[in-house]
């Protein structure tokens, strides 16, 4: 009995006690939920507890959920009003969520905010956090994709480095085509060792079409615009790459990394800027850099991408939320974010043109080849309905890609029609 | 006042199965009921009548095919995976040093998670490095992308599932097994009948109550297949893997979709409704209870 007793008088103390500790953090609390990997969520703390430090009165825990779910969750947690006070949502999400009025206008921060002045951001980065005329979101992890090439192979082969090329405007599809098949090597037995270029999927295809003057969806994202003969050529070009020319692995040859680019078995590769660190801290035995993507017949191939910084709009702490956000944005986080660990572009344009960006001193060196897309790339066309109009279209793509189908003209048509169906539907049911 | 109220009390004990059926099984099941007949986007919701049931059955070609993909899957992976089962139970019945340990290694690879078993196995279909296309070269073959061309990539499911053969299928087999006398086998011996004549006349008979039932938790269990077409191919090449359940689950959850994604797992319960009133009925001719006399 007395153990009992004493054992109650324990469990009621320590309640107590739990509940003095949380009456006695006066601290505002915030969530802030991202995904990435161990390296872009270990920049994320990071930058939580640098904002921890400079604001006593608040207290910002980071949520973190594995990208694989990380959709699902937060739509689950939007729809369930439990979300966190500040999310980050990938571009492709977003224009979705956002018609769903998940989000707080942020116009009533950044009008009344002396310290936030939308000019000193890319015109590019601001664009894509609107939906509907109404600013709901700042961008981060902002930018576009870039080429990333073995200099070391193209050196072997005698090949102008591709750089140089851009910088005289002759860095095109055509010159990409041509280092790719001198770049692509067999063994005796016919087998594949070295790759010239890697498969440019989702969304670099895209940034091919718009070199070839063509798009997937019309400007005003209301029907296809791939039934254009642009639109063939630049797919065609992309397939050819791998089923006609044989310059870049199959899918199964590019399974399991075995052709990655850090092997040292493939000459170029598209790929984001945020890859660099893992490269830079994996490759030892060659030399590497970055260059645009190639210009293609009818103008350049760049496009923009990024991530929206989201306040959810039933946040109980609203002007704190905001405080987080404008920090995640601050010249000294982006500085930390983009020219320390060069995780994607700087959204602020004098970061973006300063030497300590442009002139590092590990590679990638190429860095006007980042600014370069986010001073004049394209947006990708996404809107609210994205996710069904990239699946209807990537099914029918798949035929191309795994060489079922050789003529991109046919495919074309196929995804234009079925895309254009999508579209003229109620898109509810 | 009475002493003894047995049913009270009974109803006590099982209330709280009681709550968690009424607010988590059948409360969630008549409220997708009620919103199959809605548009609902997580945000707002209107009644639409029988539009998502008429959008689904008559103007989306890709529930056609996700059902025809399941079907397709099932009519292969269920038999095969029951006569898997079935064997592995009789070779694990053997009375023979060191059962037991046999009978846990072949249940370990149920036990494995099915996300992890799924990155195993696309590894083992990866047709440049891949184990399978790697044995098959040893005899001349191979060269197949066997989750990447369409033509293939079902089949890889279908050989994918037989990885669950020795789960918990094989063990209702093996209980099953047990259960049948020994008497009948020494019976069926003194008559002079083989060991073919024995698993023909006494164990498949006597096993075919086991048999149903795996049957019928079968085919649910292969119309629910989810995870390893979430993971391994994302519904394609082409449709190829396009799953009913992973139809259900773009609609819902990338689509926002989820009075039109209530209609699907109605129409999906349906369907289920009426091939397990077939099974029984046709178990009529094919089930066979101890005791029970048949004409």
């Amino acid at each position: 009995m007395n153990k009992a007793l004493a054992f109650a008088g324990i469990i009621i103390a320590a309640l107590a006690a739990s509940n003095c500790t949380a009456k006695t953090d006066r601290r505002i609390q915030l969530r802030y939920m991202a995904w990435g990997n161990v390296e872009q969520l270990a920049l994320e703390q990071e930058l939580v507890d640098r904002f921890n430090r400079r604001n006593p009165d608040l207290n910002v825990r980071l949520f973190k959920v594995p990208q694989s779910a990380y959709g699902n969750k937060s739509i689950v947690m939007f729809a369930s009003r439990t979300s966190p006070d500040v999310v980050r949502v990938d571009h492709f999400n977003f224009p979705q969520l956002a018609e769903r009025n998940y989000f707080r206008d942020l116009s009533e921060f950044t009008e009344t905010d002396p310290e936030f002045d939308a000019k000193e951001f890319f015109p590019l980065a601001m664009q894509e956090n609107y939906s509907n005329g109404k600013l709901l979101a700042l961008n981060v992890l902002f930018g576009g994709g870039v080429m990333i090439y073995n200099k070391t192979l193209l050196k072997k082969a005698g090949l102008p480095d591709p750089f140089e090329l851009w910088k005289r405007g002759e860095w095109t599809t055509d010159r990409t085509l041509e280092y790719a098949i001198k770049l692509t090597k067999f063994d005796a037995n016919g087998r594949p060792s070295q790759f010239g270029v890697g498969f440019p999927n989702m969304p670099f295809y895209v940034g091919i079409m718009y070199g070839y003057g063509a798009n997937l969806l019309s400007e005003d994202l209301t029907r296809s615009a791939m039934d254009t003969p642009e639109a063939a050529e630049a797919m065609q070009w992309v397939a050819d790459l791998r089923w006609k020319h044989r310059v870049c692995p199959s899918p199964s040859q590019g399974a399991n990394a075995a052709f990655g680019f850090e092997t040292g078995r493939l000459a170029m590769e598209f790929n984001y800027i945020g890859v660099t660190s893992r490269y830079r801290e994996k490759i030892k035995d060659f030399e590497w850099d970055i260059c645009p993507m190639p210009d293609g017949p009818k103008g350049k191939s760049l496009f923009v991408k990024g991530n929206q910084l989201v306040m959810y709009r039933e946040t109980k702490h609203p002007a704190a939320a905001w405080r987080l956000l404008k920090f995640i944005v601050s010249e000294e986080a982006e500085r930390f974010l983009y020219i320390e660990q060069r995780r994607q572009s700087p959204t602020r344009i004098k970061l973006a043109q300063s030497s300590d960006f442009l002139q590092p001193k590990a590679p990638p060196f190429n860095m006007p080849s980042v600014t370069a897309s986010v001073e004049s790339g394209k947006v990708l066309p996404i809107g609210p309905r994205w996710p069904e109009v990239i699946t209807v279209v990537g099914s029918e793509f798949d035929s191309l890609f795994a060489g079922r189908e050789r003529d991109a003209k046919v495919v074309l048509q196929r995804a234009h029609k079925a895309v254009n169906k999508l579209l003229s539907e109620d898109p509810g049911l | 006042m009475k002493k003894h109220q047995p049913g009270r009390w009974g109803f006590i004990f099982i209330l709280p199965w009681l709550l968690g059926f009424i607010f988590f099984t059948a409360g969630p099941m008549i409220a997708s009921l009620v919103l199959s007949f809605t548009r609902y986007d997580l945000s707002t919701i209107h009644f639409v009548g029988t539009k998502n049931y008429e959008r689904i059955l008559f103007d989306e070609p890709l529930f056609w095919k996700s059902l025809q993909v399941t079907v397709t899957y099932a009519f292969f992976s269920v038999p095969l995976g029951i006569a898997g089962s079935l064997a592995l139970a009789l070779m694990l019945n053997q009375k023979v040093a060191g059962e037991r340990i046999f009978r846990t290694l072949f249940y370990l690879p149920s036990l494995v998670p099915s996300v992890a078993s799924a990155l195993l196995w696309s590894w083992i279909f990866n047709a440049d490095n891949g184990l399978l296309n790697y044995t098959l070269g040893l005899f001349g073959w191979g060269g197949v992308e066997w989750l990447a061309d369409e033509k293939y990539t079902l089949g890889a499911f279908v050989v994918m599932s037989l990885w669950g053969i020795g789960g918990g299928r094989m063990i209702i087999f093996l209980a099953g097994l047990q259960g049948i006398s020994e008497s009948y086998y020494e019976a069926a011996r003194l008559d002079g009948a083989s060991a073919w004549r024995q698993f023909r006349n006494v164990t498949l008979p006597l096993l075919s109550p086991v048999m149903f039932f795996n049957l019928i938790l079968g085919v649910i269990g292969a119309f629910q297949v989810f995870t390893q077409a979430y993971i391994m191919t994302a519904g394609g090449p082409n449709n190829a893997t396009y799953f009913y359940a992973l139809a259900i689950f773009r609609n819902a959850f990338e689509y926002f979709k989820l009075g039109k994604a209530s209609a699907l797992a109605w129409i999906l319960f349906l369907i289920l409704m009426g091939i397990t009133a077939l099974q029984f009925w046709a178990s009529k001719r094919w089930v066979h209870y101890e005791g029970e006399a048949k004409s």
